[in-house]
C-alpha cells in the first residue's frame, strides 16, 4: 500500500504586497508536478496558504517543501 | 539606464549592477559568494542552492549599496535562466521574480552563455570576433551570422573546465580547479604522450582524463603540464581551423578558464599566424559574474519589452545557438 499526504504549510501575517510577491516569484517553478505530487497557493485573510499532495515516494514530497519554504523564506528576505 | 543582473548557474551567486548610456556600460558594482565544496568533491547542486539562499540577500544588498542605488531606481531586472543546475537556477529566478514583481521593474531571462560573449566584448572592445567559451559549463568555438551565434566546434563530452576540475579532485583539491592546475604545470616542462582527440573541428576530452588520472601517481607537477598542453593543443586546432574559415579577425576568449595565461600564449600565437587581433576577458570578469547577466539584459531592453513574471520559466539545458539575438 502506498502512502498519501497531504500537508497545509501557513504563512501568516503577511501583507498583500508580500503575499503576492511570493506567489508570483514560486508558480513558475512548480508546474508540470509529476503525477503523484501537488502543490496549490492561497491566499486566506492575511495568510498563505500551501497545501501539498502526494503518493508514493514520501522523499520527492519533502524535498519539494523543503525548496519551497525554503524560496518563499528568500523572497521574504529580499524584498525585506 | 540602470540594470540588475543575478547570475545563479552554479558555483556562483552574484548580483552586478551596471550603467548603460548609449552603447557604452559601466560596472558599478559586482557582488559575488562562491559555494566551495570540501576538498576532492565536486558541486552538490542542493547544497549550491542553498548556499545560493543562504547567501542571496547580503550579496543583492551589498551590491546596491556599492552601486549607490535603491531598488526603485533600477530599470530593469535579469536573472540567468539558463544554462545551469536546476536548484541553483531556481533561486536567482526566485530573488529576480520577487524583486520585480514587489517593486514592479522589468524582468528579462537570460542566457548564461551569450552573457559570457556580451560582456567580454563589452569589455575589451571586440567587435565581430571569433568567439571561444571555455568554462565548466561550455566548450564552443562561435561566430555571429544571421541573427545567431553559431557553433564552428564544440566538445562532444565533458567541457574543458571540467576537465580541469576532475583532475584536480582526483588529486584532493577543491573545485574549482584551474587555477591550481595552472600553478602546478608552470612547475614542469617534462611532457608525457596523452591523448590527443580532435574530431572534425569537435574536441573530446574523456580519454585525456582518464589517461591523465592514471600518470597523476608518476608526479603531479608533469601530469598538469602534459595536461594542459594537450587540452589546449586541441582547443588551439580547432580554433585555427574555425579562424581561417570564417576568415574573422578576431578572436575573444570567455568564460572561467579563459583566465588560464597559457592558453592565451597558445591562441595569441594562433592570432599572429592569421593577422587577427586577440582579446581576452580580464581575469576579474571570465568567470560567472552578475554583470555578465545585467549586461545582457540591458542590450535585450533596448529591442524588447520585459517578461510577463509567470513566463519567467528557468531554462537547464539552453542552447546557446537557439538564441535569436535582436540588438
Amino acid at each position: 500500500m502506498s502512502l498519501e499526504c497531504k500537508v497545509q504549510v501557513f504563512l501568516n501575517n503577511l501583507t498583500p504586497q508580500k503575499s503576492n510577491a511570493i506567489r508570483k516569484a514560486l508558480t513558475p517553478d512548480n508546474i508540470n508536478f509529476p503525477e503523484n505530487l501537488s502543490m496549490e497557493i492561497e491566499n486566506v485573510n492575511n495568510s498563505l496558504v500551501f497545501t501539498f499532495q502526494g503518493k508514493g515516494n514520501i522523499r520527492t514530497l519533502i524535498s519539494t517543501i523543503d525548496e519551497v519554504l525554503e524560496h518563499a523564506q528568500v523572497v521574504l528576505r529580499v524584498i525585506g | 539606464m540602470l540594470g540588475l543582473g543575478i547570475e545563479s548557474t552554479a558555483h556562483t551567486f552574484s548580483c552586478a549592477i551596471l550603467e548603460k548610456k548609449g552603447k557604452k556600460g559601466k560596472i558599478l558594482s559586482d557582488i559575488r559568494k562562491i559555494y566551495r565544496p570540501p576538498d576532492g568533491e565536486g558541486i552538490h547542486p542542493r547544497e549550491a542552492s542553498r548556499h545560493h539562499a543562504e547567501n542571496s540577500p547580503e550579496v543583492l544588498s551589498e551590491c546596491l549599496k556599492k552601486a549607490g542605488v535603491k531598488m526603485t531606481d533600477l530599470d530593469i531586472i535579469s536573472y540567468a535562466a539558463g544554462p545551469g543546475l536546476g536548484p541553483c537556477l531556481r533561486i536567482g529566478a526566485v530573488v529576480a521574480r520577487s524583486l520585480a514583481s514587489y517593486y514592479k521593474i522589468p524582468i528579462y531571462p537570460v542566457n548564461h552563455a551569450l552573457g559570457h560573449i556580451e560582456l567580454g566584448k563589452m569589455l575589451t572592445g571586440a567587435k565581430d570576433p571569433l568567439v571561444l567559451l571555455v568554462s565548466g559549463g561550455h566548450t564552443m568555438i562561435l561566430a555571429f551570422l544571421s541573427k545567431k551565434w553559431r557553433v564552428f566546434g564544440e566538445t562532444l563530452d565533458i567541457t574543458l573546465g571540467q576537465l580541469l576540475d576532475q583532475i584536480g579532485r582526483s588529486a584532493g583539491f577543491a573545485s574549482p580547479c584551474g587555477t591550481k592546475i595552472e600553478e602546478l604545470a608552470s612547475k614542469s616542462t617534462n611532457y608525457v604522450n596523452l591523448p590527443y582527440v580532435v574530431k572534425g573541428n569537435d574536441v573530446s576530452f574523456s580519454g585525456l582524463l582518464s589517461a591523465t588520472k592514471q600518470i597523476i601517481p608518476k608526479g603531479l607537477e608533469d601530469a598538469c603540464f602534459s595536461l594542459q598542453e594537450t587540452a589546449f593543443a586541441m582547443i588551439g586546432e580547432a580554433t585555427e581551423r574555425a579562424l581561417s574559415f570564417t576568415g574573422k579577425k578576431e578572436l575573444l576568449i570567455v568564460g572561467g578558464v579563459a583566465a588560464n595565461k597559457r592558453l592565451s600564449e597558445i591562441l595569441q600565437s594562433v592570432c599572429k599566424r592569421h593577422n587577427c587581433k586577440f582579446f581576452v576577458s580580464p581575469r576579474e570578469y571570465a568567470g560567472d559574474c552578475g554583470s555578465q547577466i545585467s549586461w545582457t539584459g540591458l542590450l535585450e531592453s533596448s529591442t524588447k519589452q520585459g517578461v510577463p513574471i509567470e513566463e519567467t520559466f528557468v531554462r537547464q539545458s539552453w542552447r546557446l545557438d537557439t538564441v535569436e539575438v535582436m540588438y
